[in-house]
């Protein structure tokens, strides 16, 4: 009786023996989960830092229909999150409808779309799929592009805020602190809040300029009665 | 229980709706939540806008009055919100050769409806995820750095600094897995074990484990999913503490078709049609519902951003 054999991928007979081995397009396609697009947004209380720079915290806004009143798809795979935006705007947010940002992003867009394993993802610029994982790597470069382009279209933020995230960092950095003797993890925790938090600081101090008191410009009692005395001797 | 139809979608129909309405009963079942059953808004058709205004009810002060002073009645501060409803769908194929038939060679209904309040659980918790993540108060450990027990206090912390009144079990919290993860992997790094462990009527719920339920932690629900949205490029998650209000949403019902492939769960919030491709031996099952969902009242949530 012919014993039936496995057929291999491999056309040409092998000496290794049968390969179990998946179709080469989904161990090539991230395993990143299939979502929506959105739209990037900014409120004005919201900061942090990157990069040891102060950089605006983005908000993402979905555009998955039915959510934040958002209506059917539009082909896309998203619609216009009416109600959301409008309840954005009214809170101050600045809602990124430009996904070029003005073309900063060398006429790319903030966001992109990429196949997955089950349908598409939607990544943000500055990310890069890895075949066969659910990560993204990150090009540094391209995030601080990023959020420098939606720096300089947002306003600077207020003092009042630089002042909570100063006394969040100081906090933090102290919990971390206490602990940083006996856990290296802490350790580290703390030598990075230590350097955010220099930024925070930075950044209040560059915001609210030293007050300027009026001076007294009256002489004082001793110089008046020594320039009396000079003016009578003359 | 007579069989009236010949495939036996009279006696699938009747475990169906049984089994449905067991799982979508549960606490754990994510609608019947009170931070989500607060922000109801009510039925609405698809792609129509349900709107409510809310008035502050119970809030404030009474005032001191002079001697013959008059009263001055102030307005109840309204706010408005709405949710717009869509439909979202999902089809199943089963194939008569797949092994989910029990011993007796029936497929198993149980499993058919568990399938059913999972994907539409998912969904909404997915949507509830997405909706909360565009609140405007965050708390964060930092890009890149594990969640910590002590952030998501400071969430809570956040929600009572903004004057929320809840009380335990009305807090509900979504996570990225890895969010719920790293907060596992802070409890061990305590040395408390399972001190910090759920309260006994949670344990029970966790056998309802259709929406990523994962216990009650400082008064806080604590439920995963995959969905929640990325944030600082990717490289975070962005989960939400939400209190009652914080997120509404909005259903709609879907009507029975007498075709006798066709049940209507849940009072019509879920609508299942089956249909029959016998050249291929295999039987489709297509589940839909109406629903939006919402951000409510901002203050009400704090989102929680840690590594992904």
């Amino acid at each position: 009786m012919t014993k039936v054999r496995f057929q291999t991928a491999d056309p040409e007979p092998s000496r290794q023996g049968y390969q179990p081995r998946k179709p080469a397009a989904a161990v090539e396609l991230p395993r990143l989960q299939p979502g929506h697009p959105w739209l990037y947004a900014h409120h004005p209380s919201r900061w942090r830092v990157e990069g040891r720079e102060l950089v605006p915290d983005l908000v993402q806004v979905s555009l998955q229909p039915g959510v934040g009143g958002t209506g059917r798809e539009d082909g896309t795979g998203g619609g216009i999150p009416d109600g959301a935006l409008l309840e954005m705007q009214r809170r101050g947010a600045v809602v990124f409808f430009d996904t070029t940002l003005g073309g900063a992003l060398d006429g790319e867009s903030y966001v992109a779309r990429v196949r997955t394993r089950g349908g598409y993802a939607w990544i943000d610029y500055a990310a890069e799929p890895i075949a066969n994982s659910p990560q993204v790597r990150i090009d540094h470069d391209k995030r601080m592009r990023l959020l420098r382009a939606v720096r300089d279209m947002v306003p600077a933020p207020e003092p009042h805020i630089l002042e909570a995230g100063v006394d969040r960092c100081e906090r933090d950095h102290a919990a971390a602190y206490a602990d940083a003797d006996r856990n290296p993890i802490k350790q580290r925790e703390a030598d990075r809040l230590a350097a955010e938090l220099e930024v925070w600081r930075a950044a209040l101090e560059q915001s609210t300029p030293t007050p300027t008191f009026p001076t007294n410009t009256r002489p004082s009692r001793g110089k008046r009665s020594r320039a009396k005395s000079a003016a009578a001797e003359e | 229980m007579a069989n009236l139809h010949s495939d036996g979608s009279f006696i699938e129909s009747s475990i169906l709706l049984q089994e449905y309405g067991l799982l979508v009963g549960d606490r754990a079942h994510l609608p019947a939540h009170p931070a989500l059953s607060g922000g109801y808004l009510g039925l609405g058709t698809e792609s129509a806008t349900v709107t409510k205004t809310l008035a502050d009810i119970g809030s404030g002060v009474a005032g001191t009055i002079s001697e013959s002073g008059a009263v001055v009645p102030d307005d109840f501060n309204p706010s408005t919100v709405s949710a717009t409803v869509v439909r979202k769908g999902k089809g199943r194929s089963r194939s008569d050769f797949l092994k989910t038939y029990d011993r007796t060679g029936m497929f198993l209904e149980q499993a058919l409806a568990f399938d059913a309040a999972s994907i539409r659980g998912n969904t909404i918790v997915g949507m509830v995820a997405e909706a909360a993540a565009t609140a405007t108060a965050d708390v964060t450990p930092g890009s890149g750095s594990s969640l910590t027990w002590a952030k998501l206090q400071e969430a809570k912390q956040t929600l009572v600094e903004t004057g929320q009144q809840f009380m335990d079990g009305d807090l509900l919290c979504v996570l990225h897995p890895k969010q719920w993860s790293n907060l596992e992997t802070a409890i061990i790094g305590t040395g408390l074990g399972d001190a910090l462990t759920h309260t006994a009527e949670a344990y029970n719920i966790q056998y309802a484990r259709s929406i990523g339920y994962q216990g009650r932690y400082f008064g806080i629900d604590v439920f995963t999913s995959t969905r929640v949205p990325t944030a600082n490029g990717g490289a975070d998650s962005r989960g939400a503490l939400i209190a009652p209000g914080g997120v509404v949403w909005a259903e709609g019902l879907l009507e029975d078709d007498p075709d006798g492939f066709m049940d209507i769960l849940d009072g019509g919030r879920l609508r299942i049609e089956r249909e029959r491709d016998a050249s291929r031996a295999v039987k489709a099952y297509y589940y839909n519902f109406l629903i939006g969902v919402s951000l409510g009242e901002d203050a009400r949530v704090v989102t929680i951003t840690s590594d992904r």
